[in-house]
């Protein structure tokens, strides 16, 4: 009995084996049309297979974006690196071509004036707020003197307060004390009138006229005379405002040439200070 | 043994695997769903439920892809009846069960259908074999080790005990 059951489905299995080999056979060619059952059954799979591929393409899209948001954002960072980079190289052509522009003016200094000069960089600054002074990279090792004019392209700048042996400490003229401690800086104006050099507050500078009826207006440049223990011909500003209330003394508010607040590279006039002169004497 | 459920999860296998399988795809390789069912009914079931899931479940995929139509179901059914025949030797609750069985069933099933292709004139070299088979392989024992465990709780329900049910309704 169980013999024959095991017969029987060996029978049945042989002979779904050479269906399905048969049904191999046909098909494995190529086919020009397909059964009424696969119609059937491509048929009943469209909808799902359509709903299957709305819900892949919307998920696909879905990490299409994120994909895209991600890439972005690196991409983002990417940029704003290269702005920066940008931004800090053209902050630094900026630079150079400022430095490049001062660097031929202090050039062009050298060249219109006849006093031998020494370059300095300017160091630092004053520590503390009641003294306008900053300190230069030149000290008495390279010839600089106490009492050296120090000007830049633009004018003056101030005078040597003090050395060191490899740094110098510079007033400037918008210092309250510039005009004090025997500087008594003579100046004069482009028509020959001439006068001396005090300090007022807010960095000015009045010039007090030796004539009672000076020729004096608005905007004109006042040079040092050479009067004092500065050279002559140092630009030192503008005539700003011209005093006449006085009928003794006749004044006039000197606005300094030089912006004292962007000194970097400065010259010091090596001309021979009076120690120089006295050691030089017979 | 309730029948219809058992055909609701081929039908519903057969779905995954035609509809979603290539959405399911990694690196190429579609996890061969049916394959997986077979493996599992014919070790939980025995190996007459194994072949009649795998004959009937390879036989949609071929009508489906419409190409050696059978291939698919004699892999199907040889795999699901060579799983049934350890179905009484075997502890089902043994996780090496499905793990072993998807690794056998996998390359029992993909050497079938590739005997098939080359019998009827598909030229398959063996780098190409081995490149589809290895990662196949990885995928669908993963799958198995799923799909038999899921099938594995609902045992009771697929196959319930008539003793079991008896006594139930005499307390």
């Amino acid at each position: 009995m169980r013999y024959n059951k095991h017969l029987r489905f060996l029978g049945v299995a042989l002979g779904v084996l050479v269906v399905i080999f048969i049904t191999m056979a046909l098909t494995a060619r190529e086919r020009t049309a397909v059964t009424p059952i696969e119609k059937g059954i491509a048929t009943l799979l469209y909808p799902f297979q359509v709903a299957t591929d709305w819900v892949g393409d919307q998920t696909r899209g879905v990490v299409d974006s994120i994909r895209e948001l991600t890439r972005l954002r690196e991409e983002n960072a990417a940029l704003r690196q290269q702005v920066a980079d940008m931004a800090q190289d053209r902050a630094l052509i900026v630079q150079l071509q400022h430095e490049n522009q001062r660097l031929r003016s202090e050039l062009g200094l050298k060249e219109r004036t006849d006093y031998p000069m020494l370059t300095a960089e300017v160091i630092s600054r004053s520590a503390e707020n009641w003294y306008q002074t900053v300190i230069i990279s030149r000290g008495s090792r390279d010839g600089v003197r106490q009492g050296m004019a120090v000007v830049n392209w633009q004018g003056l700048v101030g005078k040597v307060a003090y050395t060191t042996p490899y740094s110098s400490t510079v007033q400037l003229v918008s210092d309250a004390g510039f005009s004090q401690a025997g500087f008594g800086a003579g100046a004069k104006l482009p028509n020959g009138e001439q006068g001396v050099l005090e300090t007022v507050e807010g960095g000015y500078l009045r010039m007090r006229f030796w004539s009672t009826d000076p020729s004096v207006a608005v905007g004109l440049p006042v040079y040092t005379s050479g009067q004092g223990i500065l050279p002559a011909d140092l630009l030192v500003g503008w005539i700003d405002e011209v005093d006449t209330s006085s009928s003794f003394t006749k004044y006039a508010i000197v606005r300094p040439a030089v912006d004292v607040h962007k000194l970097e590279v400065v010259q010091v006039v090596l001309t021979p200070t009076d120690d120089d002169r006295g050691s030089n004497a017979p | 043994m309730r029948y219809w459920a058992l055909t609701a999860i081929v039908l519903a296998a057969y779905l995954i695997q035609s509809v979603l399988g290539p959405f399911l795809a990694i690196a190429g390789v579609v996890p061969n769903v049916v394959l997986v069912v077979a493996i599992s009914c014919g070790l939980l079931f025995g190996w007459q439920v194994g072949l009649g899931v795998g004959f009937g479940g390879g036989l949609l995929i071929d009508l489906t892809i419409g190409q050696l139509i059978g291939s698919h179901a004699l892999a199907g059914s040889l795999v699901g009846f060579v799983a049934g025949l350890v179905e009484e030797r075997v502890f089902k609750d043994n996780l090496l069960l499905p793990l072993v069985g998807g690794v056998v069933g996998s390359l029992l099933g993909q050497t079938v259908i590739m005997i098939c292709l080359t019998m009827f004139g598909r030229r398959i070299s063996l780098a190409e074999f081995g490149s589809t088979l290895l990662p196949s392989m990885v995928y669908d024992t993963v799958l198995c080790i799923l799909v038999y465990w899921r099938i594995f709780r609902m045992y009771g329900f697929l196959k319930p005990d008539p003793r079991g049910f008896i006594v139930i309704r005499r307390r």
